[in-house]
């Protein structure tokens, strides 16, 4: 009796609990062959950038990241203003980096090192090569139920979250918040 | 026994999800610099940009490109390492001025190693020795001696984004190396556009990149600068 209860006391627990199984630094490994392997395919480039978005979209926590790179302005928008900007900023930035994984094709990535920066958040350092030079990527990812979402991508030292945050702030400055969402728009379309 | 186990279970339940309920936000480990970049030169930075542009648009990037295009990467990597090599004296001169030991010690090694036995530094031998590659310059020794480490943002005409405080330590550097001095003005001349045309291929893709997705270049380029400078 006592031991039924035990093993039942086990399964309840693994069922609710919200550790993920999958480890950091795997699930960068897997993210990263996999665009490698799509980016060097002989797939025609309309069907790689097609695996590539839906790819990227499913990988980034774009969510997130919009809402972080707007700062204090995101409390100062409406319902609907935000949903507008949503979706202006993840058009602009599937159309910004998906044509840059498109063209890559160096070699395959190694993982240095793994850092827990809390309970939920890791950093997960990599190297990979580039038209011959080694290049120091490091990938800042959120652990969301049994998965991962990549919120920062910082290459060579440069946070792409820290820079579209000071990029964002001096569009505000310039235009306000309607301007910034204009731009987003027309570069989400004009790549 | 099931009294037991049910609170058991509920508590572990309760502190399973704890760790997704707290720091939902967790923006304080991206470490995102809340001070503004010093920037009081904004517009006169803004106009350098705009006429680098250009310059770059008309002269420096279809040079680069044709450099690029046309030379073997071995060259291309001669020419990265001879760059680098006659920049080690200021460098040495810096280091001994701030007594960066570790410095001293790795550029001597560089000198020598890359001197002998990379052919006068076309070679760099000493990467593959593991000897470290360091950057001391003027404005390094000016930090060091009590100078700011956040001084105004600057774009100099062709030169690019830097700081006050580097582009004082310019002239020093100029001074204080080598080639300034052995060098006639003609090949002078040379080696400086060779520099400028090589650095433009190198960084070519960047500048194109960044440019290309920005919705405002200048204020991604400064932040950019800063970021590589802390």
């Amino acid at each position: 009796m006592q031991n039924a209860c035990r093993k039942f006391l086990i399964l309840i627990l693994m069922l609710c609990s919200n550790i993920s199984f999958a480890s950091p630094d795997k699930f960068i490994y897997d993210t990263t062959e996999k665009v490698l392997q799509t980016a060097r395919s002989n797939l025609n480039e309309a069907e790689k950038e097609r695996i590539l978005t839906e790819y990227f979209i499913d990988v980034m926590d774009i969510q997130w990241i919009a809402k972080f790179v707007l700062g204090k302005h995101w409390a100062e928008l409406t319902n609907p203003e935000q949903e507008k900007y949503n979706a202006a900023y993840k058009s602009y930035l599937i159309n910004s980096y998906v044509p840059l994984f498109r063209r890559y094709n160096g070699k395959d990535v190694s993982i240095l090192r793994i850092e827990n920066l809390n309970a939920k958040n890791f950093s997960v350092k990599t190297t990979i090569e580039h038209e011959g030079k080694m290049l120091q990527i490091e990938y800042r990812i959120t652990a969301y139920d049994q998965n991962y979402k990549i919120r920062d991508i910082i290459a060579e030292g440069i946070s792409m979250l820290q820079t579209q945050r000071s990029e964002f702030a001096a569009v505000i400055a310039e235009g306000g918040v309607e301007s910034l969402i204009s731009k987003l728009q027309l570069k989400g379309k004009n790549p | 026994m099931l009294r037991i186990s049910f609170i058991y279970l509920l508590l572990i339940f309760i502190i399973s999800n704890s760790l997704a309920w707290a720091n939902e936000d967790d923006e304080d480990i991206y470490n995102i610099s809340s001070s503004e970049i010093n920037d009081p030169f904004e517009d006169f930075n803004r106009a350098m940009l705009r006429f680098n542009n250009t310059v770059d648009f008309f002269i420096l990037h279809p040079l680069a490109l044709s450099y690029g295009n046309f030379t073997p990467s071995t060259l291309q990597t001669g020419v990265e390492n001879e760059i680098n090599f006659l920049r080690q004296p200021v460098v040495l001169f810096n280091a001994v001025a701030t007594w960066d030991q570790q410095s001293i010690s790795d550029t001597i090694g560089r000198i020598l190693v890359n001197g002998i036995f990379g052919l006068f530094g076309l070679i760099d031998v000493a990467a593959i020795a593991d000897i470290s590659d360091h950057q001391n310059s003027f404005a390094n020794t000016l930090i060091h001696y009590g100078a700011p480490t956040d001084s105004p943002f600057l774009i100099l005409p062709i030169i690019g984004p830097t700081d006050a405080v580097h582009a004082m330590g310019m002239p020093a550097d100029y001074a204080s190396s080598p080639t300034t001095h052995h060098l006639n003005s003609e090949q002078l001349y040379t080696k400086n556009v060779a520099t400028i045309i090589h650095n433009k291929y190198r960084y070519y893709e960047f500048q194109s990149t960044l440019a290309d997705s920005s919705l405002d270049e200048y204020s991604s380029l400064r932040s950019v600068y800063w970021q590589k400078r802390r």
